[in-house]
């Protein structure tokens, strides 16, 4: 834990009117580590990563990648700090092949001048060896992505992400529709990536999810900061109390806070 | 439908796929359908005369004059938008294009670029309009159709009281440029050429390009092209004026070949390149379409409207035949994607 946070937010803040959706919130992500973001509905869980992914800008605060200030104008300039955000909708097209949602946006092309073309054996290529080397099951990645499960598409997510220079990955809500096999394999995915060297940060309520997979819980409840917590201070049970924003007999973690 | 897709599950994997793809490809209807068709014809009415050369010909040039158009209607549709402007377009460029040259004694040359000028306006207007209002195209696009047409008419009838202007061939003369538009290659009009490049144009752009995949992603699914940094409102605007620019190339086709540019020509044009594109595979919904399969929808209704007046049937039943075709198609078009779309759970 000694390495310098490659993501953090300090102190931000966002206002929609009068309502503060999120008040004076600190996060950090250092490489290799999994940073587990819990909240009830409404805790402010979307609004932090919103504003991590460059979707929004904070009212207050500072957003520092590799110690430096940012400002991000849109989710394609965190995306070029290393960013990169997994939404609920994944961002893939049901009726598209895998491997052409796989380089979608970012396609790899070939061929000289008009006649440039968008390079179809090597993405096809590509995207199966990435997928093979990150353990996703994908006997052709000519289907369309429609027709793979849920796990499957969330893991093709988590590797197009890493196969674009990902160095943090946010994930929201990864397993929320998913039976208890295929999150499983979606978990699996985060720990390769972790192990690769990428900081995760992990959105869910599943507190057994969390539990598993994260070095580091950071909990919200009404916008604000319940604290963060190392897991070797926690118990599931504290953990579990903590969502429902229930403070007693749970360490203070004000070692952790800033 | 059924029995080759289900027994074709028995079958080794590699198979399986294979005979799956081709069925659920865009383009299988249209094809299927065109070679009913033809085959209808030409037993029916062969002996009196669709096998002919002149009738080949005709149904060839309405086919082309459908198929110009609907080739990049088919990349708009898969964008996951709709023009109903382009009947209407056609009309403006034929007013504008046989103004220069009839009463403005301009070489075809200049005409045609001019013409061509006007039309990236239109496309780009029609284009704009969408994206900034985020309205459903078919509003926004049936207001500009009422405003073109209209403008084209109130236009011509202060300039010259009619709803025509006659007499383009005689004025662009010995222009060599004429062929282009209304020439003869062996015993087909040249649009049949412009009509196979066009097609083939559209469908390399759909599948062979980069901008195609970007095109796949709009229409497929907005929300996700934008998260991965495609430029959606360029892209839009982009095939606006594709569509429009065919719609003047029509024009100059319909000039030269009538030898007149007509206020009213092209009416109903915008649902025609539709029917083409939908018998085609393409979704109205976006993300789903080919070229290919527009060109063979066009090719289709070529024939149905052409050879039709063979039949016994008095001509007024057209429509309703061509109705029932199109509801068909979409029904097979609909199954077969489902079919494309629905998960194989082995490998889970």
């Amino acid at each position: 834990m000694t390495a310098q946070p490659y993501l953090e937010a300090v102190g931000v803040s966002k206002y929609y009117d009068n309502f503060a959706a999120l008040q004076d919130v600190t996060i950090r992500v250092r490489p290799g580590e999994v940073v587990c973001l819990l909240g009830d509905n409404g805790a402010g869980k979307s609004t932090l990563i919103q504003l991590l992914s460059g979707v929004i800008r904070p009212d207050k605060g500072v957003i520092r990648v590799n110690g430096e200030e940012q400002h991000f104008s849109s989710p394609n300039d965190a995306l070029d700090k290393g960013i990169a955000t997994v939404f609920q909708d994944l961002a893939v097209v049901p009726i598209m092949p895998v491997y052409r949602n796989f380089f979608l946006g970012r396609e790899p092309s070939t061929g000289w001048g008009p006649f440039r073309r968008f390079d179809k054996r090597h993405a096809i290529r590509a995207a199966r060896e990435e997928l093979r080397g990150m353990g996703v099951k994908v006997d052709d990645v000519r289907r369309p992505i429609g027709t793979l499960s849920g796990g499957q598409r969330q893991s093709v997510a988590v590797a197009r992400a890493v196969h674009f220079g990902a160095k943090v990955l946010i994930l929201d809500e990864p397993t929320s529709a998913l039976g208890v096999k295929q999150s499983d394999m979606v978990l699996e995915h985060v720990a390769r990536a972790r192990d690769s060297g990428i900081g995760v940060i992990l959105i869910t309520h599943n507190v057994q999810h969390a539990y598993l997979i994260a070095d580091t819980f950071t909990v919200l409840f009404l916008g604000r900061q319940l604290g963060t917590f190392s897991k070797s201070d926690l118990t599931e049970l504290q953990l579990m109390k903590l969502m429902a924003g229930k403070l007693e007999d749970t360490p203070v973690a004000t070692a952790f806070q800033s | 439908m059924n029995s080759p897709v289900q027994s074709g599950r028995t079958d080794a994997p590699e198979a399986r796929v294979s005979l799956r793809s081709l069925l659920v490809r865009p383009e299988f209807t249209a094809i299927a359908g065109t070679i009913a068709v033809f085959a209808f014809f030409a037993i029916f009415t062969g002996d009196a005369g669709f096998l002919s050369m002149a009738m080949t010909r005709n149904y060839l040039e309405v086919a082309a004059t459908i198929g110009i158009i609907a080739a990049p209607i088919t990349l708009l549709l898969v964008a996951g938008e709709f023009d109903l402007s382009v009947g209407a377009t056609v009309a403006a460029g034929e007013i504008v294009m046989s103004y220069l040259i009839v009463y403005a004694g301009w070489p075809v040359a200049p005409a045609f670029l001019a013409t061509v000028i006007v039309a990236i306006g239109i496309g780009a207007l029609n284009g704009y309009l969408v994206v900034k209002t985020k309205l459903p195209s078919f509003i926004i696009t049936l207001a500009t159709l009422f405003i073109i047409r209209g403008a084209v008419q109130g236009i011509l009838r202060m300039l010259n009281g009619n709803s025509v202007i006659d007499g383009v061939r005689s004025a662009a003369g010995e222009d060599p440029l004429v062929w282009l538009f209304s020439g003869m290659v062996g015993p087909f009009s040249v649009s049949l050429i412009w009509w196979i490049v066009i097609t083939g144009l559209a469908a390399w752009v759909l599948e062979s390009t980069v901008f195609g995949n970007r095109i796949f992603a709009t229409g497929g699914n907005q929300a996700a092209a934008v998260r991965t940094g495609i430029q959606v409102d360029r892209l839009k605007i982009m095939l606006y004026i594709a569509v429009a620019a065919s719609a003047v190339l029509v024009a100059a086709i319909n000039i030269f070949t009538i030898n007149q540019g007509n206020a009213n020509s092209a009416v109903g044009r915008e649902f025609e390149v539709v029917t083409a594109a939908v018998i085609g595979g393409a979704l109205l919904t976006g993300g789903y379409g080919s070229p290919i399969g527009t060109f063979f929808g066009a090719l289709l209704f070529g024939m149905v409207d052409q050879g039709f007046f063979f039949t016994p049937l008095p001509d007024v039943w057209f429509l309703t035949f061509l109705g029932f075709m199109l509801l068909i198609a979409v029904v097979i078009n609909n199954y077969t994607r489902n079919a494309a779309l629905k998960p194989r759970g082995s490998s889970q």
